[in-house]
This record gives structure tokens, sequence and C-alpha cells, in this order.
């Protein structure tokens, strides 16, 4: 009788154990959906992609040709990557169009996100870089800049603006940029 | 006559050692006590997950309602950009002619044309500047300033969604005329209803 007693209790933990562990199974599968959620609700920004769309037209004060051909930021993209292939552009004036580019584009990025410890937008990354058609992995370095410190971020955020090179080219020249949100 | 075991063993719980009751039906007692505790503690445990996931749930609704109207407002002001009233006239996405803007500042007509309280321009050099140093636009120091206001009902509720446009003017140099283009702000104010301030 006893012994018939003690099988019985050894019955009722087995199934209360393995109560706890379909519960705790479901519970983690349940947290890691929900967490897994948040992080694609992260990536793409429509601010953002304002942002480097409307910049593209912004009017710089480096004309190549004549005053007042002034050109515009997305033409200063494409000449700094003629400059980069060995085509060497400058400004009217002697200014290298890289160095033009690079100080243009970080004024306006720096005025439009207000960058601080303080402000919602906490840093920001941009990279400019020729990607080839024929191979997404493949990709040539123009130009690049940061400004503030990839740390704590609540979120981050990107936009991508695409710029063709030309009609006949195999590639087109990418424009990434990434804020981190306090 | 013949009793069932429930009803038996529910005379029994009313018998308090009065009579001998079989040790069988005791454990039958304790039995049901186990498995009633044992349901409750189930059915308060699933209760108390229910409303934990229904917690999760409503708030992942209420944020996802939010940020879709936020995408709605901010896809409005970025549409508004390219109508006939601010699009610039070279074919370019997203920008604004700064000459038709200053011809529109002030026109009250204009405030139930767009379903906003609010319609507003920062230019580039006004960004970074707090509101009280923010130089109004009007015919007199116009390319010279900061802010456009395009008219604004002074709601007291209002949520200001801004988008990043290029706002563009002809001008004039060495007997060319030109393109000026520099980014800018498009704010639209939208009121909110039912919310104290």
């Amino acid at each position: 009788m006893r012994k018939k007693l003690n099988k019985k209790s050894q019955h009722e933990i087995a199934g209360f154990v393995l109560i706890v562990l379909i519960v705790s199974i479901i519970g983690v599968i349940f947290l890691s959906l929900t967490i897994g959620r948040g992080e694609f609700n992260k990536q793409t920004s429509i601010e953002i992609s304002n942002l480097l769309g409307a910049s593209m037209y912004h009017t710089t004060d480096c004309a190549i040709n004549y005053v007042p051909q002034y050109r515009e930021l997305q033409d200063l993209v494409k000449e700094c990557y003629k400059d980069k292939s060995g085509n060497y552009r400058e400004c009217l004036g002697g200014r290298n169009v890289c160095e033009v580019l690079e100080y243009e584009f970080k004024n306006i990025i720096d005025k439009g996100l207000e960058v601080s410890d303080e402000s919602p937008n906490k840093a920001y990354k941009l990279d400019i870089y020729y990607s080839y058609d024929d191979d997404a992995n493949a990709r040539e370095e123009i130009l690049s800049f940061e400004n503030g410190n990839f740390e704590n971020c609540s979120s981050v955020v990107g936009g991508n603006q695409p710029t063709p090179v030309s009609s006949f080219g195999s590639g087109k020249i990418e424009i990434d940029l990434m804020v981190c949100k306090g | 006559m013949i009793l069932k075991k429930g009803r038996l063993k529910i005379q029994v719980h009313k018998n308090f050692r009065k009579f001998l009751v079989p040790e069988f039906l005791k454990k039958g007692q304790l039995k049901i006590q186990e498995m009633a505790f044992m349901l409750v503690a189930v059915f308060l445990f699933f209760i108390l997950v229910g409303m934990f996931v229904l917690t999760l749930m409503y708030m992942n609704i209420h944020e996802d309602a939010t940020r879709i109207a936020e995408e709605r407002t901010l896809s409005s002001v970025t549409n508004l950009a390219d109508s006939p009233e601010f699009s610039c006239v070279a074919s370019k996405t997203n920008c604004v002619d700064g000459d038709k803007l200053i011809s529109l500042v002030g026109r009250k007509s204009y405030e139930n044309f767009w379903p906003f309280s609010s319609l507003k321009v920062i230019t580039f050099r006004g960004f970074g500047k707090s509101e009280n140093e923010l130089v109004e636009c009007n015919f007199a120091n116009y390319p010279d300033c900061d802010l456009f206001i395009v008219y604004d009902k002074n709601v007291d509720n209002e949520r200001a969604i801004s988008s990043f446009i290029a706002l563009c003017r002809k001008e004039y140099e060495n007997g060319y005329t030109f393109d000026k283009c520099e980014l800018a702000k498009l704010i639209g104010g939208t009121e909110l209803k039912g919310v104290e301030g």
C-alpha cells in the first residue's frame, strides 16, 4: 500500500515538473518573440531618408567651370568619386572637391540633426561608397565621417540615398546615414 | 437506495468524527480538495499570464498606432512639398520653391485648404536657433530670414511634425540666373483633439 502511494506521489511530482517546464518554455519563446520584434522596428526612418534626399540639392560654394555654376552636393559626390578614381578635380580657387564635400556635408548633417549628448540625436555615421551592380558585397569607399559616440543608443535609425554615376555605369554611389537616438 | 460517491463524501464531511469514517473516503476528500486548489491555482496563474500578455500586446498596439499616425502625418508633410503650391519648377522631388513660399506667407485663405493647424518652414540659417531668435520672413527681408509662417491657427494642443526639404530660389550673379538650394524644415502642426493641455 505504501509503495503504491510513493509511486503516485512520484508521478505527481513528475507531472508538476513537466507543467513548470512547459510554462517556462512558453514564457521564453514569448519573451524572445517580444524582444525580437522590438529590434525589427529600429531600421528605416523617413526623416533620415528625407534629410539625405534634400541635402543632395544643397548648393555649395564650389564652382568647377565658371561662376556662378555652383555645384550641388550630389555633383560634388560624383566629382569626389572621379577624384578618387585618379581624375583630379578641384573647385575654382584651388580647393579639392572631396575636402569641400566633407566640409559642406558635415555642416549640413551637424546642423540638421543637432547632435549632442542632451539632444535626441546622440551620434551619427555617414558613409559614401561606390557599389557594383554585379557584386553586392564589393564596394569602393569614397568618404566617411562621424560625430558623437555610438554608446547607450536607445535605437539606431538609418537612411540610404542612391545616386547614379552615369547612364552607362555598372554601379551607383550610395550614401548611408546611421543615427544613434538617445 | 443507491448513493453516488460524491454525495457520500459530502455526507461524511458533515459527520465531524461523530461516526467512524472509512479511511478511503477521507483520502478521496483530500484528493478533491487538492484538485480544487490546483485548479484554482492554475486558473489564477493563466489569468495572470493572460493579463500580462494583454498588457504587452496593448502597449505594442498603442506604440504602433502612434508610430503609424506620425508616419502618416510625416508622409502628408512630404507630399505637401510636392504639391503645385510649393514645388520647385525644376524636376526636383521634396523641393519647395522659396519664391512661391514668400507669396503664400500670411494668406488666411489657405488655413482651411490643408489639414494642418499650422504650417511653417525653417530655413538652413534658422537651424539651431531658439524660437525667439528666429527672424520671420516677409517681402522686405526675404531671403535673409529664418522662418516662413504660411499660417498659424494658434490652437492650444498641437503636435508638430517636421520633414526635411530642399528650399530653392532664383539667384542672379555675373549676368547668369541660377538655382540656389539649401536644406530646410517643413513643419506641419496637427491639433490634438480630446487632450487637455
